[in-house]
């Protein structure tokens, strides 16, 4: 096998056994090294929920989400509308951009942050991920985003992903225990929302008061760990919960 | 054309048609089916290949892959249980070492030519057949499987009939089910004569193919 082949299957075979965020931090970090690149980022968003396991400078990761990076980042911005693996820094890096943006690229340099290539993921429902192996060289190579290179690191980006919903985000619930978890009146309630029903309507049509439906709905959404009552909707359905 | 059975510990010497099978699949799902599936560029990766999959792929000899299908134990999450739940009603969805799960089942029907009999190209037969090689390699006696009205008519047709384990229910823009598919020597012979071979599809994926 080749150099890259070898890489791609140490990170695979390394990925099936990582249980937590550290083990997940350690074999992308790893993978990224041995493809020439000092730090990776994978950075998630559900919503208005930010996930983030990367081995970037934890200084540089604190500051990033106290000031609301996420919101400016070009690269971000950029996977949240990109279909293809890019890369981005160097001659590369887009002289157009807010001044914010400018300095946004510039602090980061500072922390070792200066290129890069970034797998854009469309989970479904409108989640999106990016995977991002970055490096303090002024640029990427241009074959570093084309054939078998390419191929590499968009499923290492896309392994990565998967693996972290997973075993990270409880993509998979025992069903028993899922079912047990909600009361009569929550799958109720949850059920006519499935419908098209309103708080308003579900009050009339279980005959309690409005501001019971939102507590049992509140109680659903809490207890399936979802950050809207749609979502709670969509996964309540998955599990076959309401049923 | 042959089959090849893909583990995870073979990724990386067989990366050539493992992505050539996340591109199919990504023009299957997305593109023409419009799941709501992860994606990123040109492929598509679900959470279910993150559980060791074995996957099954019809071949060309010019290496390009021409169909394809997924193989999960059922005794750890499977997308019956945790994806399509609602179509078993109370009951629960088969958890057995002697039973597999099958899904993202499909051939590339704008390149295979080679149409035999039921007007079903090849690669169909040879998957079947090689689903079933699988199922005998790895000691299961059935498949479990989601599938739809359409493929339940091209499984009866060909000689490999679904034992219906739910109704078909309306499901997103198709009517689904899921139902088992066992082991027999008739669908096995069933599927060689129509796939046009007479014996095992299944071929070794380690060195001594390369040296062949």
């Amino acid at each position: 096998m080749k150099l890259i082949e070898n890489t791609f299957q140490e990170f695979v075979d390394a990925i099936q056994t990582a249980g937590d965020e550290n083990a997940f931090e350690r074999v992308a970090s790893r993978c990224a090294q041995r493809l020439g690149f000092q730090r990776f980022a994978y950075l998630r968003l559900d919503g208005d929920r930010a996930t983030l396991i990367s081995s970037y400078p934890k200084s540089w990761t604190s500051r990033y989400f106290d000031l609301g990076y996420q919101q400016l980042d070009p690269v971000v911005l950029r996977a949240k509308v990109e279909r293809d693996i890019f890369s981005w820094g160097g001659v590369a890096r887009a002289p157009a951009g807010s001044r914010e943006q400018r300095h946004f690229f510039d602090e980061a340099t500072t922390f070792g942050i200066r290129s890069g290539i970034t797998v854009p993921i469309r989970g479904g429902f409108g989640r999106v991920a990016a995977f991002t192996l970055a490096t303090s060289d002024r640029e990427i190579d241009s074959d570093r985003t084309a054939g078998e290179w390419k191929d590499i690191v968009q499923q290492v980006g896309l392994y990565f992903h998967v693996h972290v919903s997973a075993k990270l985000e409880a993509a998979f619930a025992a069903p028993q225990q899922g079912e047990s978890e909600l009361t009569q009146r929550e799958r109720q309630c949850l059920g006519w929302t499935a419908q098209g029903k309103t708080v308003a309507d579900i009050a009339v049509l279980v005959a309690i008061a409005p501001r019971t439906v939102v507590f049992h709905l509140e109680n659903a959404r809490r207890k399936l760990g979802a950050a809207s009552i749609a979502q709670c909707v969509a996964v309540a359905l998955r599990r076959g919960l309401l049923v | 054309m042959h089959a090849i059975a893909l583990h995870t510990s073979e990724f990386g010497r067989h990366l050539n048609v493992l992505t050539s099978m996340y591109r199919l699949r990504r023009r299957i799902f997305k593109d023409r089916l419009d799941w709501s599936v992860s994606i990123s560029g040109d492929m598509e990766i679900d959470v279910y290949d993150a559980l060791s999959p074995t996957y099954i792929l019809a071949v060309s000899e010019q290496q390009e892959v021409l169909g394809c299908v997924r193989l999960l134990p059922t005794t750890g999450p499977t997308m019956l249980a945790d994806t399509f739940g609602n179509l078993l009603g109370n009951r629960a969805a088969p958890r057995d070492e002697r039973i597999l799960e099958s899904s993202r089942f499909c051939v590339d029907t704008g390149r295979t030519f080679e149409a035999s009999r039921h007007g079903l190209s090849r690669a169909t037969f040879v998957l079947f057949a090689a689903m079933i090689e699988a199922m005998r390699a790895k000691g299961a006696q059935s498949i479990v499987t989601v599938t739809d009205a359409r493929m339940e008519r091209i499984l009866r047709r060909a000689g490999w009939p679904l034992e219906r384990l739910s109704e078909p229910q309306p499901l997103g823009q198709t009517i689904a089910l899921a139902g088992f598919l066992h082991d027999s020597d008739e669908a096995l012979a069933a599927m060689y004569r129509q796939a046009g071979v007479n014996g095992p599809v299944l071929v070794g994926t380690g060195s001594e193919r390369r040296a062949a």
